[in-house]
């Protein structure tokens, strides 16, 4: 299959700074305090050359609102006052990363440009600057090249949009990001995510990048032979990577199964027309209320002919995507319209059998052929057509070149076709930063150690599992468990390991938003196991109240779920309640009831006892002689 | 600021006398990245005040040569926020 797949790792790091401002890396949780409309004009560069995608997002006529407040933005986000110098903080974090990763640091620091059209900068450039070159990483004993290790910054937060307006928070925007690329050198979907887990536990041992939900992008190219190189971005999860890879290879796969398809009906490009038709007196009649509001707005319905494609569009290429739906982005895209049908889904969408069945005698549309409407205003109807045709002259062709954005679930979708060549031109307005051997020296004298030599010294320290271990330095709570550790020989590391390993993933696959568990909230869980308050037996749940109440503390979901526990009055009631059921049992075996009925009461309180104690009440019951 | 000053600056450096360079604007800050000028006067040894106003500085410098005649300790002194006369950040709000 020749499946090639590089990977480009972005993470945010913890600096007290942003890259280019004094301003701290948090987003922020307020309403935003200034809201700010602009518009992105293209112009033409020092070559006389206006940039065709800066031009494309231009036409859409789009605004664009910044939303901002003064705690986590100044005025270089909104780009009224000139980036400050590179922070140094993050320099160093790179610096760190790129030795652990072998790579060659730079003599000098350049920062450089990058234009970005989506309005995400506030500039119409993401600063991005390379920090070192030609690393390497062990992965099972294979070495994966590392390309480039370099510094950006983080584009401002999407918080809305709509057809004239897109909406960015610039809390976000200038918050460091490391991004390491490595070579197109992974062979299949596991190893792509094992290479992603091993760079991501790199990162990690500097103890200097964020975690969670947002703090982590994964970018990827992914090729097959005879398919296409193409490039998804936006991967959010580390569990995601393989399963994204798969879902290309079966996508590009099943593509190229469509282009033998086609090839075998003796399609040719030049039988796929741009010769549009209008169509709005046969369907003006139709209940598809995307069609009914295109016309209310003065638009039009316009369809054209994919000869030889029958049946084709209806293909799946990944799960709930089909060739249509791929046909249909497109046209989503240049054409900027949303009401896109093609007829292997029709009728349907309110379209109904007898307009389906005029629309293909306008069409001359045979069994083997198939049809692509379009309802929105002409002009754009007449773009999208335009995507419609090229779009499915490309499937004869195979697997067209694509930027492509990952859905949550791994799937993707048509983001934009690939850049050509880089859009990077000299930030002029930051000096560049010389890198001196003394302080590579000084960083090389204090690295932070590797995962592998942490887990094997917890391993031996608390006495805990290599395999415990091992995934404890893989999970966000490393730190958090030498803290919990700390409390005392009140609680066994190996089940407090468990639990932030094993249960915290159990309840994550449960959907309980364990993200929303801070340090405090699990050091006072385990403090209060520690302190007899509450039982080991009782964690979980208490866990997945806090979960759910996360301004709450561990104590008041102790009261709220009654997981306190149990005292001596109340102990002794369960115990005669238990014994009393039992009564025979008891009478028969006496003394050696002990265990089996320790076991009954342990059951009834849920763990809210201490067996100590427990067993000392049993006694005095069942050998009355001793108490 | 013309070249033929630079000489006369190189020669002020080189004899300790400190050399500012403040902002007219109310709200904003130096930049001296940006320019050529900027950069030259940088590496002539001008010291860039952030946000201070050249008022500001200009009484701050009195105070700070009464109480040190270092020109190091000078420079820190004038660069260290003392009554928020400097900020690291130019706020928002001011802007908007
Ligand atoms: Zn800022």
């Amino acid at each position: 299959m020749g499946l090639r797949v590089g990977l480009e790792v972005h993470r945010q790091l913890d600096t007290r700074h942003k890259l280019f401002c004094e301003c701290p890396t948090i987003l922020s949780t307020k309403p935003p305090t200034l809201t700010l409309e602009r518009r992105l004009r293209p112009t033409q560069s020092e070559l006389g050359q206006v940039d065709p995608a800066a031009l494309f997002e231009f036409n859409k006529g789009r605004a664009i609102n910044y939303e901002a407040d003064p705690e986590t933005a100044c005025l270089v986000e909104l780009d009224e006052e000139p980036p400050h110098q590179l922070d140094p903080e993050a320099v160093d974090i790179a610096l760190t990363i790129s030795l652990l990763l072998h790579a060659r640091p730079m003599d000098e620091v350049h920062v450089m440009r990058k234009v970005v059209i989506d309005g995400s900068n506030t500039t119409g450039f993401q600063r991005t600057a390379i920090i070192s070159l030609n690393g390497k990483l062990d992965v099972d004993r294979k070495e994966i090249p590392i390309q480039q290790i370099s510094l950006e910054e983080d584009a401002g937060r999407k918080t809305g949009e709509n057809k004239n307006t897109v909406i960015f928070r610039l809390d976000r925007l200038g918050v460091p990001l490391i991004e390491i690329a490595t070579g197109p050198v992974i062979k299949d979907a596991q190893e792509a995510g094992r290479v992603a887990l091993a760079i991501g536990q790199v990162l990690r041992a500097t103890k200097k990048v964020k975690r969670g939900l947002g703090s982590i992008r994964q970018d990827l190219n992914v090729s097959i032979e005879e398919g296409a190189l193409i490039e998804i971005k936006g991967v959010q999860e580390l569990d995601l990577v393989s399963k994204a890879v798969e879902l290309e290879v079966q996508r590009q796969t099943s593509l190229l199964q469509i282009r033998d398809e086609l090839r075998s009906r003796k399609v040719k490009p030049a039988d796929l027309k741009e010769d549009f038709h209008e169509l709005t007196p046969l369907v003006s009649r139709s209940e598809s209320k995307i069609v009914q509001s295109a016309l209310k707005l003065g638009g039009t319905v316009q369809g054209v002919k994919l000869p030889g494609f029958g049946g084709l569009l209806k293909r799946e290429l990944m799960p709930g995507i089909r060739l249509g739906t791929e046909i249909a982005k497109r046209a989503a895209y240049w054409g900027r319209v949303a009401g896109v049908f093609h007829s292997d889904e029709l009728p349907g969408y309110g379209i109904g059998q007898a307009e389906v069945g005029a629309v293909a005698k306008k069409l001359e549309c045979g069994p083997s052929d198939a049809f692509v409407i379009i309802a929105d205003y002409k002009e754009n109807v007449l773009d999208g057509l335009k995507a419609v045709v090229e779009r499915a002259r490309e499937a004869i062709a195979g697997v067209p070149e694509e930027t492509r954005t990952a859905n949550p679930d791994g799937t993707t979708y048509y983001m934009r076709p690939r850049p050509g060549a880089a859009r990077m031109y000299p930030e002029t307005d930051v000096p560049p930063v010389q890198i001196s051997s003394d302080r590579i020296r000084q960083i090389g004298d204090n690295l932070p150690r590797m995962p592998e030599d942490i887990a094997r010294e917890i391993g031996s320290k608390y006495e805990i599992s290599p395999k415990l271990a091992a995934q404890l330095v893989n999970s966000e709570y490393l730190d958090t468990f030498g803290e919990i550790a700390a409390i005392g020989k009140d609680i066994a590391p190996s089940f407090v390991a468990t639990v932030l390993t094993e249960s915290m993933r159990s309840l994550a696959r449960d959907q309980v938003p364990v993200e929303n568990l801070d340090d405090t909230h699990l050091k006072e869980v385990f403090r209060l196991v520690a302190e007899g308050k509450t039982a080991k037996e009782s964690v979980l749940e208490i866990l997945k109240w806090l979960a759910t109440h996360p301004t709450a503390n561990a104590a008041s979901a102790v009261d709220q779920l009654n997981l306190g526990m149990i005292g001596r009055a109340e102990l002794k009631g369960v115990i005669s309640k238990v014994l009393e059921s039992h009564r025979s049992l008891v009478q028969a075996n006496g003394a050696k009831a002990l265990g089996k009925m320790m076991n009954l009461v342990m059951a009834e309180v849920r763990g809210r006892a201490d067996p100590k104690l427990v067993t000392e009440l049993l006694r005095t019951e069942l050998e009355p002689d001793r108490g | 600021m013309s070249k033929y000053c630079y000489d006369s600056i190189r020669n002020a450096v080189k004899n300790d006398v400190p050399i500012f360079m403040t902002s007219q604007t109310i709200w904003g800050r130096v930049d001296m990245n940006v320019y050529v000028t900027g950069r030259d006067l940088l590496n002539l040894g001008v010291v860039p005040l952030e946000d201070m106003i050249p008022e500001t500085a200009l009484v701050k410098l009195m105070w700070v040569l009464g109480q040190t005649r270092s020109i190091d300790k000078v420079h820190g002194l004038m660069l260290q926020p003392i009554a928020g006369e400097i900020t690291e950040r130019t706020a928002i709000t001011e802007a908007a």
